[in-house]
């Protein structure tokens, strides 16, 4: 009850003290804004112009960098790898990430060593995760594929698109799944066993139970994690220049590294601004009509 | 009979269960494993054979890549940077996210929104004018502009935990306290502070494993080379030479070990962050 209450009443005698607000509040204020708030602005401000980062004056050119981007064909194709590439991470980690969690969710010995074992690729840093797995293509893969005769693993590894693209995906899945995992775990703990148990009184099989009883519950795990796999396979930067640089040809480059290009590589800030703007813009539609529809499929417990 | 049946069904499915997990768990480990085990072969021994142990295992790697890394230095300012950006976020954020959820008034509001905002807003959207910003304020190559961006980024989420777990706490002492004279920053750290320190240790785990790891953010301000934290250091080594894998294994090894360190003692509060984190993604 006392939770309930204080959540709507504030705290009396000393919410008018400026000082106050001012020690309590100013900090965070004065950083966040200057160094988010003010770059938000400037951002969205500067994508209506030309400017190039370097000159001081800039004139305004409306939606002309915007009509460039759409132009733009290697922004283009780095947007459509992005997106395949963030596709199969999603699909892949959280079915991988849904199925130990479920195992560990059940009766089994030593289930906190597992589940922290199974977390431990996502402490490794972007930069840090790429050049060990560089190792892992081009010295594990290839030997075992030359010991074992199967080619896919020999194969010369970021020497062609296709090889480039599946490594992101492969080391994206291994470093994700655990951190899904983990969140779908806290679901299963948060899970009522007497819905199972009566679905299974009245006679339900295993499946049944799993698709008509335990994924609707799950739901909002569900949601979550698939928010989280899309926001963060969608914004890959560092694991992105560590494992494949773009190689071949920048052909498996992401949208980060397109926009990093045009904006410091090339001084092209208001082009660069522009990109930003409309893959953000991409992010937040695809988020939402995702967070929409799954969340329209949770039920109330 | 039927209960022996099920007893015995579930005793398979339990084996089952634990052969998948344990499978699953060595698939995750093998890449690591081969990692850390290579680091002590030589150039030859590596290209002849991944999985063979080490014939004669030395040093020789470490001490290799430890010099071209400039290990300690750069352990140094990844350290630096880690520590002061976790206790600024966590005494800001604290304080503001404690000040937000029991202040409901239409300034508090809208800096709510705000921070809110910036939650959902990716670094990658802003970068370009954030460089200009840090430049124009003279940042660049400092400790201080990283500490502050880092500061500046991940308030927002800390707020929001904090403020969330300040709800749980019943008003009723805090109002006490004013009665009997404290005064408002007493009341936070004398008071609230010790109640919600679960959750703050929560946001600074997480935090530590970001802020060490962070690369896109950490580039634009820490170029030097004695400023270089680890992440950056390991990307412009394997940029800038090319050399063989049995001294490139034990960079990576090395630089994994501070938080395999940190992981093995913080390991509770990294994997409950993991799931209060979540609602950030």
């Amino acid at each position: 009850m006392n939770i309930e209450r204080s959540r709507h009443r504030n705290l009396k005698f000393t919410g008018k003290n400026i000082l106050n607000y001012c020690i309590f509040m100013g900090p965070s204020i004065i950083f966040f804004t200057f160094l988010f708030l003010i770059p938000l602005i400037q951002e969205i401000f500067y994508s209506f112009t030309d400017w190039n980062g370097i000159n001081q004056e800039f004139s305004f050119q409306g939606l002309y960098q915007y009509g460039r981007v759409l132009k733009d064909k290697d922004y283009w194709y780095s947007m459509v790898f992005t997106l395949k590439f963030s596709f199969y991470v999603v699909l892949f980690a959280n079915l991988i990430g849904f199925i130990w969690a479920y195992l560990l969710s059940k009766d089994i010995p030593l289930r906190n060593m597992w589940r922290a074992l199974i977390y431990l690729p996502r402490i490794l840093g972007g930069v840090v995760l790429g050049y060990l797995w560089r190792f892992i293509f081009q010295e594990v893969f290839v030997q075992f594929g030359e010991w074992s005769g199967i080619s896919w693993f020999s194969q010369p590894w970021f020497t062609t698109t296709s090889s480039s693209f599946w490594a992101l995906v492969i080391v994206m899945v291994w470093s994700l799944s655990g951190y899904l995992m983990v969140i779908y775990n806290a679901g299963f703990s948060a899970l009522e066993n007497t819905y199972i148990e009566a679905a299974r009184i009245d006679g339900a099989n295993g499946f049944q139970i799993l698709f008509r009883v335990i994924i609707p519950l799950m739901m909002p795990s569900i949601t979550r994690c698939l928010f989280i796999a899309i926001n963060w396979a969608m914004l890959l930067y560092d694991t992105n220049i560590s494992l494949t640089n773009g190689n071949p040809f920048r052909s498996s480059e992401g949208v980060t590294m397109n926009i990093y290009a045009t904006a410091f590589k090339s001084n092209q800030m208001a082009f660069g601004a522009a990109k930003s703007m409309i893959f953000v813009l991409i992010i937040i539609a695809i988020s939402l009509t995702q967070v929409k529809l799954t969340s329209r499929k949770e039920v109330q417990q | 009979m039927i209960l022996d049946n099920t007893k015995q069904k579930e005793r398979i499915f339990l084996i089952v269960r634990t052969v998948f997990v344990v499978v699953s768990v060595l698939l995750i480990l093998v890449p690591i494993f081969l990692t850390v085990m290579n680091s002590f072969k030589s150039a030859k021994e590596i290209a002849d054979s991944v999985v063979a142990f080490p014939k004669n295992p030395n040093l020789k790697n470490f001490q290799d890549a430890w010099r071209r890394l400039h290990y300690p230095v750069v352990l140094k300012n990844t350290f630096i940077v880690t520590v002061f950006s976790v206790i600024g976020c966590v005494i800001f954020a604290g304080m503001t996210g404690y000040w937000i959820a029991r202040h409901d008034n239409v300034f508090t509001r809208i800096w709510n929104v705000l921070f809110l905002s910036g939650m959902s807003v990716p670094f990658q959207c802003i970068m370009i004018t954030f460089a200009t910003m840090i430049g124009l304020f003279n940042l660049g190559n400092t400790y201080t502009g990283i500490v502050v961006s880092f500061w500046a980024f991940t308030i927002p989420m800390a707020m929001f935990l904090t403020s969330g777990a300040v709800k749980a706490v019943p008003l009723e002492i805090e109002e006490a306290a004013i009665i009997d004279g404290c005064g408002m920053l007493g009341l936070y750290w004398r008071i609230v502070f010790p109640l919600i320190k679960g959750t703050i240790f929560t946001i600074a785990s997480l935090n530590v494993l970001h802020y060490w790891n962070d690369y896109l953010m950490t580039q634009f301000i820490l170029t030097k080379k004695d400023l270089r934290t680890i992440q950056i250091a390991m990307q412009s080594l394997f940029n800038e030479a090319l050399f063989s894998w049995n001294t490139a294994v034990a960079a990576v090894t090395l630089s994994m070990l501070p938080m395999f360190l940190f992981f093995l003692i913080a390991q509770k509060q990294v994997l409950h962050g993991a799931t209060e984190g979540a609602v950030k993604g």
